[in-house]
């Protein structure tokens, strides 16, 4: 294969104290791959999902996303944050708001979208996943299901290279030429 | 009440307009009524306008206190927290009566004597420290209670510190802080009548005088409770209703 690997994990490995959780994980991960990842309990799947945006610092080896190294560097963190997505174990939505401005908030704070732009985006995404009628509502009136469509919107929706991690899949997309 | 519940928006309006009209007219109907308080009917007025006042100053100072020392109580670099966690300690462990007469005393003579504080600024003053300190644990216990989750959500998406803070953080702990923040308004607004010993002309003080030249302490101290009462209730009737229009997404 000729294409760089989208994310890529060399030696990476993580301590917890005495707890050795990753041991040396190298891997590759493709653009247009869709790669699932499987495991015991407690066998560092999570673990090493969250390292992929450093929800978690690895001790020792290294990762690039797209080419870019991750570490402490803000501007590469902030780079990386901004196109790789992530569905959380419990979705973790903002409780706060509107599924719709769940789903539109970070569009206006992190691009820099018009709110307005942003929440016809949102909508429109909405409407592809079958959740336009609930838009308005708050996450603790949604049901099972439409709590994971809406975890998957805004990752799936902030532009085309984004990347939503779930917990045991990993669905990178190809960034190069678009 | 299930009216504030349903139309929060109004019940602030009522509330805030009542409050108003009863500080404005409130020595109208008061004149009419009989020996002592008729003729002191002004008076009445003019001691629930300071206590109203008191209260809103000392209450929204107080509430920008509250969140700056809650937050410094939170702050990763140590000074900031130990100076926050010594202005608690302070405040919260002498009493208000103390603080009042300290600042009215000690602070004019640290400021430069052109500034001259009316004894209304200082007792503003000591209601703000004290009840900023309050606000601050309440503030401080609301920030905590904010789940995790949320913050690393925030994080994945990208938010810098300052924007989880400001667009995630702080609306959810503002609504979980709410109860307890206005649980110390209603404190404040009785407090406030501690401001009588450094001779501001409140409410409680001004019932004090009259019955002392009327000798009829018990209409006059009915009247004084019976306005503390109004207001409380115009207070609560308000941050109930902020507290209902801030609770969307946690009831179903």
């Amino acid at each position: 294969m000729n294409e760089h690997p989208i994310i890529e994990a060399i030696d990476v490995h993580k301590r917890y104290g005495a707890f050795h959780a990753l041991k040396g994980v190298t891997a590759r991960f493709y653009p247009g791959e869709v790669t699932a990842i499987l495991g015991p309990s407690g066998s560092g799947k999570s673990t090493f999902l969250r390292m992929l945006n450093r929800l978690e610092k690895h001790d020792a080896g290294q990762i690039f996303i797209d080419g870019i190294e991750l570490n402490d560097d803000p501007k590469h963190l902030a780079a990386i944050r901004r196109e790789v997505g992530m569905v959380f174990q419990n979705f973790n939505l903002f409780t706060h708001l509107t599924v719709l401005r769940n789903v539109a908030l970070a569009p206006m704070r992190i691009r820099k979208v018009a709110r307005k732009a942003a929440e016809t985006r949102a909508m429109a995404l909405l409407e592809r996943v079958g959740l336009a009628d609930h838009a308005h509502k708050y996450p603790i009136q949604l049901s099972g299901g439409a709590t994971t469509a809406r975890g998957d919107c805004p990752r799936t929706g902030d532009g085309p290279q984004s990347a939503p991690l779930r917990r045991t899949d990993l669905r990178p997309r190809p960034r190069n030429g678009q | 009440m299930d009216w504030i519940r349903h139309h929060p928006g109004a019940a602030i309006f009522t509330a805030l307009i009542g409050l108003l009209i009863f500080l404005w007219g409130m020595a109208i109907p008061l004149s009419y009524a009989p020996e002592p308080i008729g003729p002191a009917a002004e008076l009445f007025a003019e001691g629930t306008r300071v206590t109203v006042g008191l209260t809103v100053v000392s209450g929204l100072a107080g509430l920008v206190l509250g969140v700056l020392v809650g937050l410094g109580n939170l702050s990763p670099i140590k000074p900031i927290r130990w100076f926050c966690a010594f202005y608690v300690w302070v405040l919260r462990g002498t009493p208000l009566l103390l603080q009042i007469l300290f600042v009215w005393l000690v602070l004019p003579t640290l400021l430069p004597a052109e500034w001259s504080l009316s004894d209304f600024t200082l007792a503003a003053i000591a209601l703000s420290l004290n009840i900023g300190a309050y606000n601050s644990e309440c503030v401080r216990a609301g920030i905590l209670a904010v789940p995790h989750g949320q913050i690393e959500a925030a994080k994945a998406l990208g938010f810098s510190p300052f924007q989880t803070f400001w667009n995630i953080v702080l609306p959810q702990s503002m609504r979980i802080a709410l109860p307890a923040l206005a649980n110390n308004l209603a404190s404040l607004v009785k407090d406030s009548s501690l401001a009588y010993a450094i001779s501001v002309v409140e409410l409680t003080m001004v019932g004090y005088r009259i019955q002392a030249e009327s000798y009829q302490p018990i209409p006059v101290f009915l009247t004084v409770g019976a306005i503390y009462l109004i207001l409380t209730t115009a207070f609560t009737t308000m941050t109930n209703a902020i507290e209902q229009m801030l609770d969307v997404g946690r009831k179903r």
